[in-house]
């Protein structure tokens, strides 16, 4: 079973929920469209979370069968294989949360030093990038962003702090 | 063929500016493709803000070369890092690795070169010829019809995206869903916008599009980062693979293409469904099926050849029906409306001049491939060897500043990490966000010819079954819904059992 699938079928639901009772309140013109989408959605969710519900009956009864000796011969093959390397998921999480904060702040910062900020820190945690490599390479990505969306754009946006 | 828009369009595209952007784009498509983790659509995603500015030749000239590039692009990683560049280039790497392990790396990338440059060449002739047939027929299309068409398009996309077809529809319908955000245009009632007047003009589909597909590469990227840099196989031998060696894969080449061709006209199949089938037929038709897998260059024409060929394709539902067969087109298509064009069959007669120039620019593109291609592709082994932390970090920069040039708005970009974080537990759920950015792109499109067809038949759903061509669209829907529902095993399961006696 696949717990992000079912979830993702659970928030499905909600969402179509919430879009149908909101729809509900518009003139009907207006409400045909979103309650037609929202009951699609609400029944393809269920659809989904029926499916993994499904999946986690099966896992569970082919555990408790004669075909628990297949299982452990199966269990012990993977065993014996290298392991993968481990996912990063924490530093997924916390350069996500730096990129809002990178947002939060660019205005404030300057799109300079914001993004200056973000590229070092983000690739402090992944510590997978020579810090050579990352000086450069992170002040030629950063002149080429002003060039092409500042400059040439003529994007609004500060490049230096703003208490400065 | 109005043949006068289509020498506007030719016309258009061979201005200095545009041809420097189609080897710019192309260039940069090969870069981005050969960068193993990084997808055309990605970097198509990203590179639409920036040609907001441009006029509309000159974005969708770089927008095409871009796709185009990205298409050969793929297939340097598969055979120097034996790890596809793009999805469309897994095919390549059972033959292209192996090749290069014996010290052909250089035949293996300059045949794939010519072999994705003629598959390319060919899709876009059969663009130019057959998009236009295609549109003048859909001019008999009226909103029924019309409402019927993104119904099936929106089916067959949800029905044969990656994963089960009840993701696929899923995801497309969470795009319909999100359509419906913002002002009605019919009513005036503001819908699903919680009073914030950034929404009132519903959800820009570049934001979207740039989360969806730029922000879960990044995540997934970070990820999977781990020490240890990509060792890439040297390239020893010649790059320009020989006359007799081209024309002894014509054969394999040519059907390879038309596989491609046909692949890509069917909505929700892409390169790598085309690349997998024409390696499938080419070991079919080859005298010597062992070698295939060992180092076999007929194993490395096919996939190329028919990956290419996908794009122009793709493009023929995209330009003669408005309805976009794949995510990439879905944005050049995005790049239409960005530039004030509104999808659908009108593409060919009222934008005639601009979308002639797209078609112009694919053909083009691949004849800058063959040049781009030649001179840069030793060039890009050193782009493979940037680290995948550092690709991360830069994709989150660009989709921020991308996002933000939009609008010129913090919101849009707030927006766009709230769609990238939803697209990264999409992908861990197995479900493709294609479907989603295409329902997000016909929504609009069915619920205008939704509300015109139920005033054509005075509030009657049966207005829909008055029309043949409908009737028969709607059916189709339906079918290819079905066929992935326990109904249909049912159905089959007499069938199977008479061939079994037999």
């Amino acid at each position: 079973m696949n717990v992000s699938r079912l979830l993702l079928g659970l928030f499905g639901i909600v969402v179509a929920g919430v879009f149908f009772f909101d729809a509900s309140q518009y003139p009907r013109a207006a409400a045909q469209m979103p309650m037609i989408y929202a009951v699609a959605v609400a029944l393809l969710s269920l659809a989904m979370v029926a499916s993994e519900l499904r999946l986690l009956r099966r896992a569970s009864a082919f555990r408790e069968t004669e075909a628990t000796e297949a299982y452990e011969a199966v269990a012990a093959d993977e065993a014996n294989e290298t392991p993968p390397a481990p996912k990063r998921w924490a530093a997924v999480a916390v350069i996500f949360l730096l990129a809002v904060a990178y947002v939060a702040m660019m205005t404030t910062l300057g799109y300079v030093l914001a993004t200056a900020l973000f590229m070092a820190l983000a690739l402090a945690i992944l510590r997978t990038v020579k810090w050579t490599f990352a000086l450069i390479a992170g002040a030629v990505l950063i002149g080429m962003v002003c060039l092409v969306f500042v400059q040439f754009l003529g994007l609004p946006i500060p490049l230096l702090p703003s208490f400065l | 063929m109005d043949s006068s828009l289509v020498m506007i369009g030719l016309t258009n595209v061979l201005s200095v500016n545009n041809i420097a952007c189609i080897l710019g784009g192309t260039l940069l498509g090969l870069f981005v493709g050969a960068m193993p983790g990084l997808s055309a659509t990605m970097a198509l995603a990203l590179l639409l803000p920036l040609t907001f500015s441009f006029d509309p030749a000159t974005g969708l000239s770089m927008l095409a070369s871009l796709y185009v590039g990205a298409s050969y692009g793929g297939s340097i990683a598969a055979i120097l890092l034996r790890t596809p560049g793009t999805p469309s280039a897994a095919a390549t790497v059972l033959d292209g690795f192996p090749l290069s392990q014996q010290g052909r790396a250089g035949e293996a990338l300059g045949v794939s070169l010519f072999a994705s440059f003629f598959g390319g060449l060919l899709s876009g002739i059969a663009l130019l010829t057959a998009a236009p047939l295609l549109g003048t027929l859909v001019l008999e299309f009226g909103p029924i019809e019309l409402f019927a068409i993104a119904v099936l398009g929106i089916t067959i996309i949800g029905s044969l995206a990656q994963g089960s077809v009840i993701s696929g529809l899923l995801s497309g319908g969470l795009g319909l869903l999100l359509s419906t955000v913002g002002m009605d245009l019919t009513t005036g009632t503001p819908r699903m916008t919680f009073d914030q007047i950034n929404l009132f003009g519903g959800i820009d589909f570049t934001v979207a599009l740039i989360g969806l597909f730029s922000v879960p590469q990044a995540l997934t990227l970070i990820e999977n980062s781990h020490q240890g840099g990509k060792v890439a196989s040297r390239i020893t031998d010649r790059l320009m693979p020989r006359w007799s060696t081209i024309k002894q894969l014509m054969p394999n080449i040519l059907r390879s293409s038309g596989i491609g061709i046909v692949v890509g006209l069917i909505p929700g199949t892409g390169g790598d469904t085309a690349s997998w089938f024409a390696y499938n037929e080419a070991k079919r038709f080859a005298k010597d099926k062992s070698q295939f897998g060992k180092g076999d260059i007929a194993g490395v024409a096919a996939p190329e050849s028919a990956n290419n060929a996908v794009v122009g394709g793709a493009l023929i539902p995209t330009i003669a029906l408005g309805i976009p067969g794949s995510s990439s087109t879905a944005i050049l298509l995005g790049a239409l409306m960005v530039q004030g064009i509104l999808p659908g069959p009108n593409l060919l007669t009222d934008y005639g001049d601009v979308t002639y120039t797209l078609i112009w620019a694919v053909i083009l593109a691949n004849i800058a491939l063959l040049v781009v291609g030649l001179a840069f592709t030793k060039m890009s082994v050193s782009v493979t060897k940037i680290p995948d932390g550092f690709i991360a970090c830069a994709i989150l920069t660009l989709c921020i500043i991308g996002a933000f040039a939009i609008n010129n708005s913090l919101f849009d970009v707030g927006l766009m990490l709230g769609f990238g974080l939803f697209g990264y537990w999409m992908s861990k759920a197995g479900v493709s966000p294609a479907p989603m950015v295409i329902g997000l792109i016909l929504g609009p499109v069915m619920e205008t010819s939704f509300q015109q067809s139920m005033l054509i038949g005075n509030d009657s759903f049966g207005v829909f079954l008055e029309s043949p061509i409908a009737t028969v669209l709607l059916i189709l829907a339906l079918l290819s819904i079905l066929q992935a529902t326990p109904f249909f095993r049912w159905l089959r399961m007499p069938f199977k059992r008479r061939l079994k006696q037999g």
